[in-house]
């Protein structure tokens, strides 16, 4: 099990299940912030063929949160065989209508919101 | 990419460099539009958490004094709301006969004329700036000098003129409660008493209230007990902090026990109007003395032993005489003070 910190929220990755879960509310300052994070689900989902990342406890993602998100989808795009599955959940604001937008980004990227 | 780049570069590599380029710039795109879109929503959903938090803000200026809301909106900290010691006027107003009135007038034309009275004397406190308390039914308890302390003198002098224009305002409200068939109209009665007492917040951690406790509190209340219907009642601590105010014109009304203090306490009663001043009993020597105390000398008027009765006559003629004429002067006075 890896684990991040960064401000309120917190990145944790098992290694059993290949599961990256993103919980709490992300408002790092600018982009550059979210370097950390950027490393942490690249390092975490390498030679990974299946890639699941579990927002559905993220309460709040900043503009810059979701650029990182959105760089990170188009990263994984130009990698050959690979998906990646994002979870969300219709009880946190934000996430229906953003994650429905990754697909604008990359038609292939899965979308998984629960009730 | 420059041209440089390009050159030795066959048709299908350029083609190929062109066409991951398009890729990128439409990845871009993607980018920004699913950014800018992120982003608008969040913008739209702050504007509505605004906006709600706006409409609770609102809701709740009604349930609390305004001294209170601008200390909690304005992020004040706790301490300041805190139990302490403090200097504090606190009024206590009550309509004579309510409860008599409940048992008469239709509930429905009783509230709307309760709450039409209960908001002007609102407005009225917060022309003032008192914190007001609570409504206790047909009551009210205002205390000024917390949570925000300015200094004795204003707290009282605020208090008491705001008691004088309740008073004032009772005609029009009058109006209005007649209009609506409560022919008695409304009366009320006014206690006023300065003093330390306990401020903050008194309650549970489930519900709590910004209020005074103390014995000062109880004087209060009291004095308002004692007070005639249409006046208002205070104590000598606070007549001494209002002295100086040319606009508060004072007369003493004696010394009066109240339920709880053992110790009898002078009470004045603040004029409200022209007719009131000149259907008060102004020759009184004691009220007289205190409206206006160092204007007359007492020098001229001593009995001494073995003056014989001629002597005692001549001279109580004298101050009679004296005391009319400096009456006659005050009285005029204090009517162009009003």
């Amino acid at each position: 099990m890896k684990e991040l910190e960064a401000g309120d929220s917190k990145l944790v990755f098992d290694e059993g299940s290949k599961l990256i879960t993103i919980s709490g509310s992300m408002r790092l300052a600018n982009i550059q912030e979210y370097d950390k994070i950027k490393q942490f689900l690249f390092d975490s989902c390498q030679g990974i063929s299946d890639v699941k990342v579990d927002v559905s406890k993220l309460e709040f993602l900043n503009s810059a949160g979701i650029t990182t998100l959105s760089m990170f989808i188009l990263t994984k795009k130009k990698e050959a065989n690979i998906n990646v599955t994002f979870i969300g959940s219709k009880s946190v604001f934000w996430q229906e209508k953003a994650l429905e937008n990754f697909g604008k980004l990359w038609p292939e990227v899965k979308v998984d919101i629960k009730d | 990419m420059s041209e440089e780049n390009l050159e030795g570069l066959s048709l299908e590599e350029i083609k190929s460099k062109y066409l991951s380029l398009k890729s990128s710039h439409e990845d871009m795109k993607n980018l920004h539009e699913t950014v800018s879109s992120y982003s608008a929503e969040m913008e739209e959903s702050l504007f509505k958490k605004n906006e709600e938090v706006n409409s609770y803000m609102e809701r709740m200026k009604k349930y609390l004094s305004s001294q209170l809301y601008d200390l909690i909106v304005s992020g004040g900290s706790d301490d300041e709301v805190k139990l302490k010691r403090q200097r504090v006027t606190i009024f206590f107003s009550d309509i004579v006969g309510f409860s008599t009135m409940t048992d008469a007038v239709e509930p429905e034309a009783l509230s709307e004329c309760l709450n039409y009275y209960l908001s002007e004397m609102s407005q009225i406190v917060k022309k003032f700036g008192g914190t007001l308390d609570k409504f206790i039914g047909d009551a009210i308890m205002v205390f000024f000098g917390a949570p925000k302390y300015e200094n004795d003198e204003k707290h009282a002098n605020d208090c008491v003129k705001m008691a004088i224009e309740m008073i004032q305002k009772l005609p029009e409200i009058n109006t209005y409660w007649k209009k609506k068939g409560i022919s008695e109209g409304v009366n009320i009665r006014i206690g006023i008493n300065t003093g330390y007492a306990t401020v903050g917040n008194f309650g549970s951690d489930q519900r709590i209230d910004y209020t005074i406790i103390g014995n000062e509190v109880n004087v209060a209340a009291r004095l308002e007990g004692s007070a005639k219907p249409g006046k208002i009642l205070i104590s000598e601590t606070t007549r001494n902090l209002v002295a100086d105010d040319e606009k508060i014109t004072l007369v003493y009304k004696g010394s009066i026990h109240v339920k709880g203090i053992h110790k009898p306490i002078k009470v004045y009663e603040p004029t409200t109007s022209v007719e009131e001043l000149e259907n008060e009993d102004i020759f009184n020597v004691d009220n007289f003395l205190s409206i206006h105390e160092g204007n007359i000398s007492l020098a001229n008027f001593s009995l001494e032993y073995g003056d014989e009765v001629e002597d005692v006559k001549d001279k109580l003629k004298h101050f009679k005489k004296m005391l009319k004429d400096a009456s006659a002067k005050v009285t005029k006075e204090l009517k162009s003070r009003i």
